[in-house]
């Protein structure tokens, strides 16, 4: 029951948390003349922050599957 | 060198293999192997029709006009896949419960099925969309151009060509073909198109392939890795832009993404595969991340390609067919072709759904009603609905189709790709508010949507597409340079003075506020309807598990036989019969025709709505139901939010009347405490009282004793007696006490066995007649010589027997003091009495009440007389009681008192053990 309420909560938290990520004012922090091994940084971090959320995406959907597969009522 | 006849040979071959992949998926789904169909993968591909060739060839265009802002079209669905609990889930749950077949269906049915928001939506859907397929017959024709430039074989010869040499034309033909195959084949169950989803997934996974390929080639074959890809940002200012942000970006970026997150679920097209076509809400969840990868992939690709467009080819090479010049310049046909197949696959992939998603939508809501307004179809009993469905849907393919082509036709190659699909995704972004306001707030009403859509509706065509248009010298130009009647203030562009705003944030904002306004502000000031407050209830609380049950509510009727024939005319003859077929088995009746309760009509109504839609379905189930009201009071209590609210107070109140009940059994404890609490203080005041009198004699005989030591010895011996005598009395007090004590406390130890009372009075007799001869008493015994027998202690019921003979004794003042000891009983109950009746003075009567409570003497104590300890008959009732009897004052006047032993039936024989036990 806790479990799943946090798993509820981190469905909300984490497209807000993306959002922050890749928008004003956040991604202009990272507007500077640094390349990183070649790649300039800013692209460098929007993709970065883009695989972030992809792969918290992964984790969480994996962990919703697995709570509701326990969970009959939710199958239908 | 590419020639004419390779490129048609392949892309025709291509074509035909979507055929065929379309052909063989919808027989395996047909025949029930709908496996790989049906795989999270493949739906998760099948969304990927958003990658229109706006992506495929746009995207870089974008990238090289624009740098970095391209990314928010992809970072917005990002955002709205991740969080798809939020949303998408609801969307999804919702329209299968409700059979919803497209999203102008979803917000019709939201708003009380009404058939005019279906229609305008619909209408909005159409006019935003044509467009965008004109975008991709242009982007078809433009690719096979660029190929023949490259082959020596066009473009020039296109343009004499006319309709029949135009690739627009021919791809739009192609797409009509395969789209009425596969996409109107039959009105099934649901509108779900396994065929075209198959067909949709591999077109998604050439197109990212192909993409793939060119950014491979130009990271590795054009430059030397990915550090070298970059050097080129030192000198060159257009992939500076992909490095870093211009001033002012911010407020783009902002609309882009909300844009971009807003066409990932109203876009027509992304509805019906997101939504519609789902076939298990758990392939969400893969593509919860799956997508965004795909999202991810294709951004990355569109940089290298961009990059050595922008530093391989001529400045003026147009950066939306960088991916085809790219590969071409390099003398690499193959990857060309490639190129070619991947943008046609894009361009395909969205004509073929958008244009079935329309044609579903255009059939169901501006088909469907109008037919029915002729008596030919709506009458009872009337001609078959499903065929003419059909050909009204095929029709519609031809045209959405043909409207594009005409679009595409007539602006001819202007503006550049991303704009034209920017322009589309703000007009279908005017569905956002009504869409969502809809799963989520109750108060939403139908005339606020129709309000808010509407005013969007115009302030987009004003604002954004109007100007559009402005090229073409239709009389647009002078109304976007000067506005209308040279009225400054309302130029379209720039409305109510905002000079300097960038068009498409421009046209958001004026569109949206104006949307979002009404929407509110009619919303509250509207009433809704029975059936809007129904189908709010359904929406906003689908997630609940108690959920309402809305067969019950609608109480309607209408004979089976209307219900069979109505649905026949729109499912068939075969559907019909194994719809229900089923619905009487769920019934548990045994043949095949079920009963037409309220359920049932339910029932047939999402079956309808399931082909034609909503607000069509209910307007054709109107015609044979009768009394289709909703009991209002049915609706509040079943369904509205107020429901719960309700069951809370009704808790609290159950639980405040519990609290009332716990307090005055606290009360009533609280005053029996008290009570004892004063019993206790008299009962301990009364104690010391008793014992005070013989402490006090024997401290005065002592002294008397120790300050005259010469008393003379027969005196002396005499004090010594009072004083044993005393002490003798106060150890008995004492012992008495202890007794009650334990008596009370339950801790006496009884040892009960078979016993005859008789023997027991007559051994008391015995015991006491030393004591009767001092007082001159004679005792009577009448007892006869029938046995009681009694399941008892003997000793303590001889201790009774001789502690009311003895007062009988004692306090017995006649002249000649008598006892008479008595049996009355059996009687009628069987019960038994032993008597004790003496002649002495009586018990007054004010005494008589507490004649058994501790410390109480009934008796005026006669002088010169044994005193008892006033406990005797306090003990006396706690054994009688003990025991299952009762000792009772049974009678007492100036001739005398009898006091009764009674043995209640149960005491006889076995039922003592019983009485014990209790």
């Amino acid at each position: 029951m806790k479990d799943d309420r946090r798993t509820r909560d981190l469905g909300v938290l984490l497209p807000l948390a993306c959002m922050l990520l890749l928008l004003p004012p956040y991604i202009v922090m990272f507007d500077q003349p640094v390349f990183l091994a070649g790649v300039p940084l800013l692209p460098a971090y929007i993709f970065s922050a883009w695989m972030f959320g992809i792969v918290c995406s992964a984790l969480l959907s994996r962990r919703i599957l697995r709570t509701r597969g326990d969970d009959k009522e939710e199958d239908t | 060198m590419l020639s004419w006849g390779v490129v048609v040979g392949v892309a025709s071959l291509y074509l035909l293999g979507l055929f065929v992949i379309a052909f063989i998926s919808d027989q395996r789904a047909k025949s029930g192997f709908g496996g790989l169909i049906n795989s999270p993968i493949v739906y998760t591909l099948s969304l990927a029709v958003y990658c229109t060739s706006w992506t495929f060839y746009g995207a870089v265009g974008s990238a090289a006009r624009n740098g970095l802002e391209y990314l928010t079209i992809y970072t917005g669905p990002t955002l709205v896949l991740i969080g798809w609990t939020l949303l998408l889930r609801k969307l999804v749950r919702i329209s299968k419960q409700q059979r919803i077949t497209s999203i102008a269906d979803f917000i019709s049915a939201r708003y009380g099925k009404s058939p005019v928001i279906s229609a305008l939506v619909t209408i909005i859907a159409l006019i935003g969309v044509t467009p965008y397929i004109a975008l991709q017959l242009k982007a078809v024709a433009a690719s096979f151009d660029v190929l023949g430039a490259a082959g020596g074989w066009g473009p020039v010869a296109v343009q004499n060509w006319g309709l029949f040499g135009d690739t627009g034309f021919w791809v739009a033909v192609c797409m009509a073909v395969f789209v009425i195959l596969f996409g109107t084949s039959n009105l099934g169950a649901d509108e779900r198109h396994p065929g075209i989803v198959a067909a949709i997934a591999f077109e998604s996974l050439v197109k990212l392939f192909s993409l793939g390929a060119i950014a491979a080639f130009a990271v590795y074959g054009l430059h030397d890795g990915v550090e070298d890809l970059f050097s080129s940002t030192q000198w060159h200012s257009g992939v500076q832009r992909l490095t870093h942000f211009e001033d002012g970006f911010e407020a783009r970026w902002i609309v882009m993404t909300f844009l971009s997150a807003t066409a990932i679920i109203c876009l027509p097209r992304q509805f019906q595969v997101t939504v519609v076509e789902n076939t298990n809400e758990k392939a969400l969840a893969t593509a919860s991340w799956l997508f965004p990868l795909y999202l991810f992939l294709v951004s990355l690709f569109v940089i290298p390609i961009a990059i050595s467009g922008m530093t391989r080819l001529s400045p003026a090479a147009n950066p939306d067919l960088f991916v085809l010049t790219v590969p071409l310049a390099s003398d690499q046909n193959g990857l060309a072709l490639l190129a070619f197949i991947g943008g046609l696959s894009a361009a395909t992939s969205m004509v073929i759904v958008a244009s079935i998603a329309l044609a579903i939508m255009i059939s169901n809501h501006l088909v469907t009603p109008l037919l029915l307004r002729f008596p030919r179809y709506s009458a009872t009993g009337s001609s078959d609905v499903s065929a003419t469905l059909l050909v009204a849907r095929r029709i519609s393919i031809v045209a959405i189709l043909a409207l594009g082509f005409l679009y595409y036709r007539l602006t001819g190659t202007s503006s550049p790709l991303a704009s034209i699909g920017l322009i589309s995704f703000v007009g279908i972004a005017q569905f956002m508010p009504a869409l969502v306001s809809g799963v989520f707030w109750h108060g939403a009403t139908g005339r606020g949507a129709i309000a808010g859509l509407s005013a969007g509706f115009v302030m987009w065509c004003y604002t954004l597409l109007a100007p559009t248009f402005a090229g073409n010298s239709w009389g647009m130009s002078d109304l976007v340079e000067f506005g209308p009647w040279g009225i400054a203030i309302l130029k379209p562009t720039a409305l109510f003075g905002f000079e300097y705003w960038d068009p498409l944030v421009h046209g958001l904002f004026w569109s949206m506020s104006a949307n979002v306004g009404l929407f509110v502000i009619v919303s509250l000031c509207t009433r809704r309807s029975p059936l809007e407050r129904l189908q709010s209830a359904v929406f906003v609380d689908a997630f609940r598990s108690d959920g309402p049950n809305m067969d019950d509510v609608l109480q309607r009727s209408a004979t089976t036989a209307d219900l069979v024939q109505l649905s026949r005319r729109v499912l068939g003859h075969k559907r019909t019969h194994d719809l229900f077929a089923a619905y009487a088995r769920r019934q548990g009746r045994d043949d095949s025709i079920p009963s037409p309760d309220p359920g049932l009509i339910a029932f047939v109504e999402r079956e309808l709505a399931g082909t034609v839609g909503a607000a069509s379905a209910r307007s054709l189930l109107s015609t044979v139901v009768k009394g289709e009201t909703i009991s209002l009071n049915t609706v509040i209590t079943l369904l509205d939010e107020t429901q719960q609210a309700i069951s809370h107070s009704r808790e609290l109140e159950s639980k405040s009347r519990e609290l009332e009940q716990a307090a005055a059994q606290l009360r009533q404890a609280n005053e029996q405490l008290t009570r004892l609490d004063k019993m206790k203080d008299d009962f301990l005041s009364q104690v010391s009282h008793e014992l005070r009198t013989p402490m006090t004699s024997i401290r005065s005989f002592s002294e008397i004793l120790v300050s005259n030591p010469d008393l003379e010895a027969e005196q002396a011996r005499h004090f010594a007696g009072i004083i044993q005598h005393e002490s003798e009395r106060l150890t008995r007090l004492l012992g008495q006490i202890l007794e009650l004590n334990r008596l009370e406390s339950g801790e006496m130890d009884w040892s009960p066995q078979q016993t005859d009372a008789v023997a027991i009075m007559r051994d008391a007799i015995e015991t006491i007649h030393g004591l009767a001869h001092e007082f001159g008493t004679t005792i009577h015994d009448e007892l006869g010589a029938e046995p009681i027998v009694i399941f008892t202690d003997a000793d303590r019921m001889k201790q009774v027997c001789i502690n009311l003979l003895s007062n009988a004794i004692k306090f017995n003042n006649s002249e000649d003091p008598g006892i008479w000891i008595r049996r009355v009983g059996p009687t009628d109950a069987g019960d038994f009495e032993l008597q004790v009746v003496d002649n002495g003075p009586g018990i007054a009567p004010e005494h008589q009440a507490s004649l058994f409570s501790k410390l109480s003497r009934g008796w005026n104590r006669p002088a010169q007389r044994p005193e008892g300890s006033g406990l005797g008959l306090a003990i006396s009732r706690q054994i009688m009681e003990h025991v299952g009897g009762d000792l009772v004052l049974a009678r007492s006047d100036t001739t005398g008192s009898c006091f009764a032993m009674r043995f209640p039936v149960h005491l006889h024989g076995s039922g003592f053990a019983k009485a014990m036990v209790k």
